[in-house]
């Protein structure tokens, strides 16, 4: 047990220092946006909240797709479907916490731009039905007792939430909506501009994001070793 | 021109930079007692 828990140790001092590392160019890629990068003439500063606001919405995606994808693992694998259950919780406690995001830097972005907080409109009510949608598979994880079947339950929860993606994305299309279409879809002279700030935000996110994740299935592989070693001996695990 | 928009600029990042770092360092945290216990843990079995 102690050889596992070094080498555990090990890993995610590495890891650490890759969020670290990440955080930074994260940071300096926001320095970037809010100093170099010009104005918009119509929405002023405001319109850098994109560069928050609409990358953290399509990792959110992308990480509700990865726990999807790793749910149905769980499911047809017999021999890993525990490695793959942890991958899949990983991966949506990250999407529930890049959707939390979403949705406070579009409230901001919308009492700026249109001058309320909130608006029961397509895209934003199904994105905070997303939001509560993962955030029950995170509470049902936490306080399920039947552990038994646990994983296969939580799997489907996870298939249900990255199924209702497409529908969010494509919400402002299908219905008349409040919220602009796609940012980067449109055909009109308003497509923000694929600068080098966004795509740096992009990058740096993106391994900010894999840091976390990683860091997140080693230490749920540690608190599983140690549970095990807790009941092999016969003692109570807390 | 909207007003105020560079006050609703730095609340967005701060705010997004400020629950990026609790959950990083909740994480860390949950680490750093874990490895703490089954340390204390295994010291009191030997």
């Amino acid at each position: 047990m102690q050889n596992i828990v070094k080498q555990f140790s090990k890993k995610l001092s590495r890891i650490e220092k890759g969020l670290i590392l990440s955080a930074f160019i994260l940071v300096l890629s926001w320095i970037l946006a809010l100093f170099f990068v010009g104005s918009d003439v119509e929405q002023g500063h405001v319109y850098r909240i994109l560069y928050i606001h609409v990358p953290m919405a399509w990792a959110a995606f992308i990480w509700l797709f990865i726990s999807c994808y790793y749910a149905i693992l769980s499911l047809v694998s017999m021999k890993k479907s525990l490695s793959f259950d942890q991958k899949s919780h990983a991966a949506m406690e990250l999407s529930v916490v890049l959707l939390f995001l979403v949705l406070l830097t579009g409230s901001i972005w919308g009492r700026a731009t249109w001058g309320i907080w909130w608006d029961w409109e397509p895209r934003l009510t199904l994105s905070l039905i997303l939001f509560f949608m993962t955030s029950s598979y995170i509470l049902f994880r936490q306080f399920s007792e039947d552990l038994s079947s646990l994983r296969q339950y939580a799997s489907i929860l996870a298939i249900t939430c990255a199924a209702n993606v497409p529908l969010v994305y494509f919400s402002v299309n299908l219905w008349r909506s409040l919220h602009q279409p796609q940012t980067f879809l449109r055909s009109t002279e308003q497509n923000a501009s694929f600068d080098i700030t966004f795509v740096l935000f992009l990058c740096s996110l993106s391994l900010l994001l894999a840091s976390f994740f990683l860091y997140k299935v080693i230490l749920q592989r540690i608190i599983l070793n140690h549970a095990v070693t807790m009941l092999v001996k016969g003692q109570d695990y807390d | 021109m909207i007003e105020n928009s560079l006050f609703y600029l730095i609340i967005s990042f701060g705010l997004s930079l400020l629950i990026l770092v609790i959950y990083a360092s909740v994480n860390v945290t949950k680490r750093r007692r874990l490895l703490k216990k089954i340390k204390e843990e295994s010291q009191l079995g030997n």
